[in-house]
């Protein structure tokens, strides 16, 4: 009773606006003064869940996107990218998404992706005759490799939650976030077909030589993340740390950053940080709350009513974050479901990997659907387009994100296969 | 919360901790107390929250300063978090035994310091239980303090545990508990020390050559209890004592059966090689010259008190 | 990190004309402005300052095992501290920014006063708990006295004095911004630019 009218009251708030962290700390702060705890037991509920190495990642990933971002890398990849596919029919298409894939590499939050890549691509497909209807459906799709590719800040939280390796499942995320990239190749392969007033532009070896070694050195970014993991000389906060060190000194030599944009540097890194943390610090308070009224085990009693089947579990994990992430912040669900989940994942012998991979990509289709899709407000505000025409123009890209979803229900080994192959 | 008065008139304990349900803390440690406490018939019931679900040790100590919850399981060295010097328990070679441990707590021994915590903390001491002795585990056989050399050791990284690196003579390094499996595993580390039901609980066995069974230190399980406690009457005082006293005597035996299941897997299965010829006299020698020189006032107290008290 | 656009003062511009105030978020003009700005510019900067402080630490936690020092085995506690500072002394820039995370279904209701009263409802929800946790936070300063961190033994009531600042940072700008709002009607910023993507993307430090 007690859970339902707290439940039903986040609900309300969330709908009236109230921000994610506060509709769920709000709450959770009433409960414990209700049921005569005391008061500051919530905010070192808050705090604990914060102080945490492994989260530690996560501004340390942020920092690294914006330094990519500001150093011109995305510039670099389309350029490269551009320079690749200048003769394909509907090659922009491509491009938007091989530039996404590029930088999902140094970019762990499908927002930061959108935010960066949609002011330079789409008016580019504008310029050659491209809908903006299509522009808006590829790079939104695309935007979401970056959260799924490591390094992905849901994979730190996940990994983080589950005590499971980050190294695991940074490996066991890199070919779902291929198919994920072949897979929207293959709308815009359907999709430019309907298009009749692209312009394509030239090819030359000479322009995909100059451009390729242009973007040689920021490739070394990844490589020094993954390969200091993998190589035994880096735990991953600290490799987050190393391939942030890495493309400041790369935008040095670049003279696309200097010391004095350090600060506003830093400062978009706290926005974006703060943002995310007090959400997974809030869900920490009401999972707390969650814990305290047995709702776990309540909800592990129902599932295993249900089921004994792993695959039927696993239709059922993604078909709930599917719905939850569309109406709560994938950071938040992952905080408060994880914990619940993973039990009784355990339970029906599924490999915590796998079901992590299929929670953060099921979570991040969310993303382009209303009301929370945070990468439709990005891509609506930074193309003065409204959010009804952005959710409609991702509607087709969505098929092959859900498509990789089946694929890691019934074929676990795309998950699976890297990690053993690399030994983690 | 603190005391909630239930349906029937009675008090609700809250006791938490951060084992999982199937570690011997849970089953021989916290189910017993539940069980005796309720068996009582005297007013008081117990409600477990395992796995940190109430929050990880360092937040819950405060939880439990502050009534939030009743009844906690606790390692001495966090416990140092609200009065240093309890942290001594876990020095390395302090106790000879599991038996050890458990004479000191029953004896009058640790009488100054459960007093002197419980002044500092307000937090009272109902009694403690050895979960196994601390091992190692590395790349590399170590038989006798020079075999630390060279080797990068995880220790946690609270106080005590870092002195015990220090007067053991091992380079401590930082890995956060959660990165240790990829660390051992990558190499970022090449080894680290935990008790054996610890190390087959996080599988370190898959990615460790040599456990080298050095019985570093007792892994200290003190069961404390918040402000509830004064306000219970004297039966259900001794009520709690006694159910407390029934899973301390009963936990050894669960721990040892663990461990011992365990080690025998390991021995046929190969996973990780056990070094059962460490130089223990070696490793204690160093460490009692260490500590009896850098350890002062009170928590040199504490440490003289746990050498007097073996048996 | 202040805005360029010049300030107007409060009260001229027309309620719920198009772009009726100028900067992102609610930030109110003139000389209340000016003094919102400069609190803002010192919580970004401590904030930015723990960030930097996270970056330097874990560098010198993954290099110093591959040096021949002596380890400093307090950098992983202090750079978790430095993420809790971060987060909760951030938590009222964001209210002025707009910047925290929430569903914008309400913003696409008509008829538009019902879509301002709902904005200043909301406003006042932060508000209270804002205030609540800052309570919290002066409770835990007081009570938590005798217990420290378990590294470097830095008393844990230094720990909440940054959250304690972010709370009541956030209650008060959540009041400001629910006044501000029922004057003058939502900024015309939250319904094109400045949204989320001054969460989460480039524009922020692109505008500033
Ligand atoms: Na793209
Ligand atoms: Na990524």
């Amino acid at each position: 009773m007690t859970v339902a009218l707290l439940l039903i009251g986040i609900l309300v708030l969330l709908l009236l606006r109230v921000p994610v962290a506060f509709s769920f700390l709000g709450p959770g702060l009433a409960y414990l003064v209700l049921t005569d705890q005391s008061v500051g037991l919530a905010m070192r509920l808050v705090t604990n869940s914060t102080a945490s190495f492994p989260l530690l990642a996560v501004p340390l990933f942020v920092l690294l996107g914006v330094l990519a971002n500001r150093a011109g890398i995305a510039d670099r990849l389309f350029d490269f990218a551009l320079a690749l596919m200048g003769r394909v029919r509907g090659g922009l298409g491509y491009v938007s998404v091989g530039v996404s894939l590029g930088f999902s590499w140094m970019s762990g939050s499908a927002v930061a992706d959108a935010a960066a890549l949609s002011k330079v691509e789409i008016p580019a497909m504008q310029r050659n005759g491209y809908t903006t209807r299509f522009g808006l459906g590829v790079v939104g799709s695309s935007a979401l490799i970056a959260p799924v590719m490591p390094p992905s800040i849901p994979a730190v939280i996940y990994a983080g939650l589950a005590a499971v390796s980050t190294g695991a499942l940074f490996a066991a995320s890199v070919v779902p976030a291929l198919l994920m990239a072949a897979g929207l190749c293959v709308v815009v392969f359907v999709l430019v077909r309907r298009q009749p007033d692209i312009v394509q532009t030239g090819f030359s070896w000479a322009e995909v030589r100059r451009t390729g070694l242009r973007v040689l050195a920021p490739v070394g970014a990844p490589v020094l993340i993954l390969g200091g993991i993998l190589g035994g000389w880096f735990t991953p906060t600290e490799a987050a740390a190393v391939g942030a060190l890495y493309m400041l000194l790369l935008g040095f030599a670049y003279r696309s950053l200097d010391l004095r944009v350090l600060p506003s540097i830093f400062v978009e890194t706290v926005l974006t940080t703060a943002a995310i943390m007090l959400i997974v610090s809030s869900a920490a308070l009401l999972g707390f709350v969650l814990a305290r009224e047995r709702v776990p085990q309540l909800l592990s009693e129902l599932v295993l009513g249900i089921t004994d089947d792993a695959t039927v579990f696993l239709i059922l994990v993604a078909l709930l974050m599917l719905v939850l992430g569309t109406v709560i912040d994938a950071t938040a669900v992952l905080v408060l479901i994880v914990p619940i989940l993973m039990p009784i994942g355990l339970r029906l012998d599924v490999d915590p990997v796998v079901l992590g991979v299929l929670m953060i990509v099921s979570l991040m289709i969310g993303l382009l659907t209303p009301p929370v899709g945070t990468v439709l407000y990005v891509l609506s505000s930074t193309m003065k387009v409204p959010v009804g025409e952005v959710f409609k123009a991702s509607v087709p890209f969505t098929i092959p994100l859900l498509a990789v979803c089946v694929l890691i229900i019934f074929v676990p080994g795309v998950v699976t296969w890297l990690p053993t192959r690399l030994g983690l | 919360g603190g005391g909630d008065s239930s349906g029937s008139g009675g008090v609700e304990l809250t006791l938490a901790h951060s084992y999982t349900e199937d570690q011997p803390q849970h089953a021989c440690g916290a189910e017993v107390i539940k069980e005796e406490v309720e068996a009582a018939d005297a007013g008081m019931t117990v409600e477990i929250y395992p796995s940190s679900q109430l929050g990880a040790d360092a937040d819950r100590i405060a939880s439990v300063q502050s009534g939030d919850i009743d009844l906690d399981i606790q390692g001495a060295s966090a416990l140092a978090a609200a009065y240093e010097p309890i942290g001594v328990i876990d020095a390395a070679y302090a106790f000879e035994s599991t038996e050890h441990l458990a004479a000191f707590f029953d004896g009058e021994a640790s009488d100054t310091v459960k007093a002197d915590f419980k002044d500092a903390s307000g937090v009272s001491v109902l009694g403690a239980w050895s979960a196994g002795a601390r091992q190692f585990t590395a790349s590399e056989p170590i038989r006798e303090p020079a075999d630390l050399d060279g080797l990068r050791m995880r220790f946690p990284g609270s106080p005590q545990f870092l002195l015990n690196a220090e007067a053991l003579g091992a380079q401590p390094t930082e890995v956060a508990y959660e990165e240790l499996y990829l660390a051992l595993q990558q190499g970022v580390v090449d080894g680290q020390e935990n008790p054996i039901t610890n190390i087959s609980a996080t599988n370190i066995a898959e990615v460790q050559d040599y456990l080298s069974l050095s019985s570093h230190a007792q892994n200290s399980n003190l069961i404390i209890a918040g402000p509830v406690y004064d306000e219970l009457d004297a039966d259900q005082q001794q009520v709690l004592d006694d159910a407390v006293a029934t899973a301390v005597d009963g936990l050894p035996a669960c721990v040892e059966e663990e461990e011992t299941a365990q080690l025998e897997e390991w021995a046929s299965s190969g996973e990780i090689e056990i070094v059962d010829d460490v130089d223990v006299e070696a490793f204690s020698a160093q460490t009692d010259a260490w500590f009896t020189d850098n350890l002062e006032g009170e928590s040199l107290a504490v440490y003289e008190a746990i050498k007097s008290s073996a048996p | 990190m202040a805005p360029s656009e010049s300030a107007s003062p409060v009260g001229v511009p027309p309620p719920d004309a198009p772009d009726a105030r100028p900067g992102p978020g609610t930030e109110p003009g003139g000389a209340l402005g000016r003094v919102v700005r400069a609190i803002t510019g010192i919580e970004l900067g401590v904030a930015a300052l723990a960030t930097a402080m996270i970056f330097v630490l874990v560098l010198v936690q993954a290099f110093q095992r591959y040096l021949p020092v002596d380890g400093w085995t307090w950098t992983g506690e202090l750079s978790r501290y430095g993420l809790v500072w971060l987060t909760f002394v951030a938590a009222g820039v964001l209210v002025t920014r707009d910047g925290h995370i929430a569903l914008q279904v309400v913003d696409t209701l008509r008829p538009a006063w019902l879509v301002r009263a709902v904005h200043v409802l909301a406003h006042l929800v932060v508000a209270a708990t804002g205030a609540g946790f800052a309570w919290a936070c002066w409770t835990l300063i007081q009570e938590s006295g005798n217990l420290t961190t378990p590294s470097l033994q830095i008393p844990m009531s230094f720990v909440y004095a940054l959250p304690l600042v972010g709370f009541v940072s956030t209650a008060v700008r959540s009041l400001l911004a629910a006044v501000l709002v029922l004057r003058y009607g939502i900024p015309a910023s939250r319904e094109r630019d400045a949204l989320p993507v001054s969460v989460n993307g480039p524009e922020q430090g692109a505008r500033a």
